[in-house]
Formats: structure tokens, sequence, C-alpha cells
């Protein structure tokens, strides 16, 4: 599989709390608490604040998301164009991994 | 407001100045929200040792933490494996003793080795500077002669036992001198521990360095996103 520059692997162990919020963010903008509690319903996994905001902080740095203006203290943040693309990136490939793996199930085991 | 929720407003304080200028309302706004429990305590403190450590080195925040969070376990495990080790030499000095806790020379030479030493050691690994620093030879240089001693004392003992009849190596004759070979061996295995830390230490000042230079060359002082000070 060809790897992009601009991979999410990059963040480091952020990579997956990144994409999560990368993931929450593609409905729309959304403030932390929105996130943390998008996230807990898509994915189950409960992000600490020092977790999120450590994610935000490189997601950021790397003009991937923009801040909107603050709603009294909770600022709301929303995927860039560069954020899309590099999101759309690894879904396919997540993707295709799916696919793959589910088809060597398939022929392996039979179907599932 | 709980213990907790007291706890983790005390971390956030401790985060960067630029990090807090940037999201300090926002992580408020969310604590306030989502009533916080210990978990998020552990988990904000995490935060603080990453972006203290990445606050150096924007452009490879992952290097930089790994290092850094690595040096810091590698400081903590040898610390506690020096005060296991000097708990150890107390009781075999105490061995003889006819009441209560005793500690001889030679127990104490091990417990100033391990117990002091090593988080001296620890310590100087992670402020080490770029380049050598002459206190690490210092160190690793009376560490090195204590292991020595040691060996030798426990060759002579064995290869000669007339020697302790003679008081050549009275200090240590009344301990199992198989302690005394165990105690240089561990001597040595802290000292590999350490020399690993060092390096990674090196490694962390020398990104901060490279930092350094390369803002100069863009010609901006961003002091405040560095954390320098």
């Amino acid at each position: 599989m060809k790897r992009s520059t601009d991979e999410l692997d990059d963040l480091g162990r952020f990579s997956e709390p990144a994409l999560l919020v990368l993931i929450s963010l593609a409905d729309g903008p959304k403030h932390g608490y929105a996130m943390t509690q998008d996230i807990r319903a898509v994915s189950g996994q409960k992000l600490g604040p020092g977790t999120l905001y450590g994610a935000i902080t490189r997601l950021e740095s790397k003009g991937w998301i923009e801040p909107l203006p603050a709603d009294d203290r909770r600022r709301p943040y929303r995927l860039t164009g560069a954020g899309q693309r590099v999101l759309k990136l690894r879904l396919v490939g997540l993707r295709a991994m799916a696919r793959l793996g589910q088809a060597r199930l398939t022929d392996a085991y039979g179907k599932t | 407001m709980t213990n907790a929720h007291r706890l983790t407003r005390a971390v956030l304080r401790l985060y960067p100045r630029a990090w807090r200028h940037r999201y300090e309302d926002a992580v408020l706004a969310l604590l306030d929200q989502d009533l916080p429990g210990y978990r998020a305590v552990v988990d904000l403190t995490r935060g603080l040792l990453r972006e203290r450590l990445a606050a150096a080195v924007r452009w490879r925040p992952g290097e930089a933490a790994r290092l850094g969070t690595a040096g810091i376990v590698d400081m903590f495990a040898l610390l506690g494996l020096g005060v296991c080790l000097a708990l150890m030499a107390v009781p075999a000095a105490a061995r003889s003793a006819a009441l209560g806790l005793q500690v001889d020379g030679h127990s104490m030479m091990v417990v100033l080795a391990f117990a002091v030493a090593a988080p001296l050691r620890s310590a100087l690994a992670l402020m080490a500077r770029h380049g050598k620093n002459w206190r690490w030879t210092l160190i690793g240089g009376a560490e090195l002669a204590l292991w020595c001693v040691g060996f030798f004392v426990w060759c002579v003992a064995s290869f000669l036992p007339h020697a302790t009849t003679t008081g050549l190596v009275s200090p240590v004759a009344d301990q199992p001198l198989f302690f005394v070979a165990l105690r240089g061996t561990q001597l040595q295995l802290l000292s590999m521990g350490t020399r690993r830390q060092f390096r990674r230490a090196e490694r962390l000042q020398a990104l901060r360095h490279e930092a350094r230079v390369a803002l100069r060359a863009e010609g901006r002082r961003d002091r405040r996103a560095l954390d320098l000070s």
C-alpha cells in the first residue's frame, strides 16, 4: 500500500485519537465536550482531556483542523481541506484492509 | 468541587505557557462539563509530560516524547532498584548483629552506591548537556572503583582463604562473600541501564539544539512556544 507524506502515522501514539477526532469533525464543527461524547457513541472509547487536546494540538499544528471563534470558553474546531484529504486517504486505506481481511477469512474459514 | 477536579486543575497549571494560552479555557470548560475522575488526572499528567518534552522540538514531538518518557521511566525504575538493593544490603549487614539493624562500613558503601549514586546519576542523565559532562566521568569512575574493590575482595577471599584470618579483608570477612560479587554485578547492570538513559538524554538535548538553530534560521524567536525558560 503506497504511503502518503501526510499520513496520520506521523502523529505517533496520537494517530488513533487523531483519527477519531477527524471522523468526529467530518459531519461538522464541534467543541471538545461534543467530540468526546460523539467519539464515545461511535467507537465506545472515552478520550481523556489530555489525550483529546494532545491530538487537537497536533492536528492543529499540521493544519488539518482549525479553530472557530470561541463560544463562551468552549472553542469549536472544524476540518480543513487538507484534513478532509488526509481523512479520506486513511479511510480508503482502512476500507481496503477490511475488504482484504474479510476476503481472506472467507477463503480460509468459509462464509462468516 | 471534588478532589479529582482540583487535581486536574492543578495539573493543568503545570502545562507550558503557550499551550495554556491556547487551550486552557477549553479544557477547563470540558472538565467542568464532564466531571473528571482520577483517570482524567492520570491522562492529564501523561499529556503534561508529553507537552513539556515536545515544546522544544515542535516538528518531532513523537521522538522527543518517546525519549523523554523512556528516560523518566528509566529513572524511576533505577531509583526503585537502588532502594530495593539498598534495603537488601541492610539485613545482610545486620545478620550478625544481636538486635536491630546495624549498617557496617561495607553495607554503607553499598547503600551509598545504590541509593545515592543511582538517583544522582539518573538525574544527571536527564539534565546532561550536549557533549561530554565531567560529572559523568567522576560518578562512573567512583562506581567502577566500587565494583573493582568488591570483585577484588571476593577473588582474594575465595582463592586465598588465609587472607581472611590475617585481617587483610576483615571489613568484609563477616559478609557472605557471594553478596560482594553479586552487588558488583548489580552495580554493572545499573551502569548499563543508566548509560542507555544517558544516550537518550544526549539525543533529547541534540533535538533541542536543532530546534533552536532552526528557529534562528527562520528569523523567529518564539520563546513562548519553546518554553525554554
